[in-house]
């Protein structure tokens, strides 16, 4: 993957690699005991993380071996023509999945998301982005996974499964290559926006937060920021997502949410003041 | 040859009769006098075979096609209670109790043996999203043997074609032992 970004990059921006666009994924494999009731869910919900798509068959390997243990004590659920069965019909046959959350501001930036999502949705694989408290495809994060199992193997879907990730890696990168070639002013502005509206605001929910980080993040894998790096976006970025709006919808709970969104605030007002656009930066947009 | 019991007109066919003593005897008569010894299973020239059966209007049928009604209204009643009680069986899972209309409305087997009971539906559904419309994948190592699921899967084909129904039943009970799929639910087609 590495070789790819290297060719993508035009030489006068900073390196952008594979890595910033996935942030990791998952390959699952469902399972249901034989002769028994389904329940709400599957039974067993295998999985194995991987980092990157040249990491995608070895988890599959662990994923073999940890159904191997598990099937010696409890056969599953399978027939000949829908292979393995599951209270879900899009999990039957392999009753594999292998998804992936890829970070996709570039393509959203130059308005190519909608497009991405149909081919996406052509080819068999879905698309999710993260929708809360009203805010629609937050932070543009998807979770995109392969939404078919049957009529193909393993072997064959854990293919197809990295092609699509890696024209997507490829269309991202390619996206923000454009985004400073040919829209600088548009980046500049949503990137400034977001920094204005985190040094500046006085209540802030996390998912707000998580929506108004991306394109900060962007300009920080990108190398056009002081005072952030990478890490640390992905750092706020995570903490945000693993967040859970728990609070009880009651007076008391709008009051605990006001307190947590003027904390939110008030860290943000401090981590952001001395964030801002580096030498570079002021050259390529200047 | 004049007939036997008018002795006027001639005689155009045999008629085997019964006589006193108990003895058969072989008579040539016209058919006027075939008709008026045999009424319902000689018919006289010129009238059509429904108005021979049926009776004429008015008539009362004869005793014998009341008798062959009822054996063919009894007949189709059979093979109307025997076509339901085989569209109940599908309709629900023996081994879960679903509804086929609740798993039309869901989508979502209740146990395995829903997406044998249901398979005309899910077949259906997964021609839409998936890659194809059966397993290419591995099979568990406790999976009964695709082969010989083939192979009395053919069995059983041949054997409904036969209607061996005897076979068949012993088929698929073999069948449902191995796991694989029942005669109700033939294999699709592979294209």
């Amino acid at each position: 993957m590495k070789s790819r970004a290297q060719r993508d990059d035009s030489g006068e921006y900073p390196a952008l690699v594979a890595r910033d666009v996935i942030c990791g994924g998952e390959i699952l494999a469902f399972r249901n005991p034989h002769g028994e009731k389904f329940g709400e869910h599957d039974a067993w919900c295998l999985s194995e993380e991987w980092f990157s798509i040249d990491d995608i068959r070895p988890a599959y390997a662990n994923l073999v071996e940890k159904e191997s243990r598990l099937a010696a004590k409890q056969p599953f659920a399978w027939n000949p023509e829908f292979g393995y069965l599951s209270p879900f019909l899009d999990h039957c046959g392999t009753g594999l999945l292998v998804r992936a959350d890829l970070h996709l501001e570039g393509l959203h930036l130059i308005g190519d998301m909608p497009p991405v999502l149909n081919a996406l949705y052509s080819v068999r694989f879905g698309a999710e982005g993260v929708n809360m408290d009203g805010i629609k495809n937050a932070s543009h994060v998807f979770d995109v996974f392969t939404s078919a199992s049957l009529g193909a193997t393993e072997d064959e879907i854990i293919a197809h499964a990295e092609r699509v990730f890696a024209s997507l890696v490829r269309q991202e990168l390619n996206a923000r290559i454009r985004l400073v070639r040919e829209l600088p002013r548009t980046f500049e502005d949503s990137v400034a926006r977001a920094l204005a509206i985190l040094r500046e605001c006085r209540l802030l929910s996390p998912w707000e937060l998580l929506d108004i980080i991306s394109p900060i993040r962007l300009a920080a894998v990108m190398g056009f920021l002081d005072g952030l790096t990478r890490q640390e976006a992905d750092a706020i970025m995570r903490k945000q997502l693993a967040a859970r709006d728990d609070l009880p919808d009651s007076p008391d709970g709008d009051r605990m949410r006001d307190e947590r969104d003027a904390d939110i605030a008030d860290k943000a007002n401090h981590r952001f003041a001395r964030v801002k656009w580096n030498r570079r930066a002021k050259e390529i947009f200047s | 040859m004049k007939c036997e019991i008018c002795h006027k007109a001639e005689a155009e066919t045999v008629l085997n009769r019964k006589k006193k003593d108990g003895t058969m005897e072989e008579l040539y008569v016209c058919k006027k006098c075939a008709h008026a010894e045999r009424p319902h299973t000689e018919r006289p020239s010129g009238e059509s075979p429904e108005a021979f059966v049926f009776g004429k209007d008015g008539d009362d049928p004869p005793p014998f096609v009341e008798d062959l009604l009822k054996a063919t209204l009894g007949f189709m009643k059979g093979i109307a209670e025997q076509g339901k009680k085989s569209e109940k069986k599908k309709d629900v899972c023996p081994a879960c109790g679903k509804k086929r209309k609740d798993f039309m409305d869901d989508l979502r087997p209740g146990c395995p043996q829903c997406w044998h009971v249901f398979a005309d539906v899910i077949r259906e559904h997964l021609a839409l999203s998936q890659y194809g419309v059966r397993h290419t994948g591995r099979a568990p190592d406790s999976a009964p043997n695709v082969d010989i699921c083939a192979q009395l899967e053919r069995q059983l084909k041949a054997a409904v074609r036969k209607q061996d129904f005897k076979k068949a039943a012993a088929i698929k009970r073999r069948l449902e032992e191995l796991g694989g799929r029942p005669a109700n639910n033939p294999p699709a087609e592979d294209k």
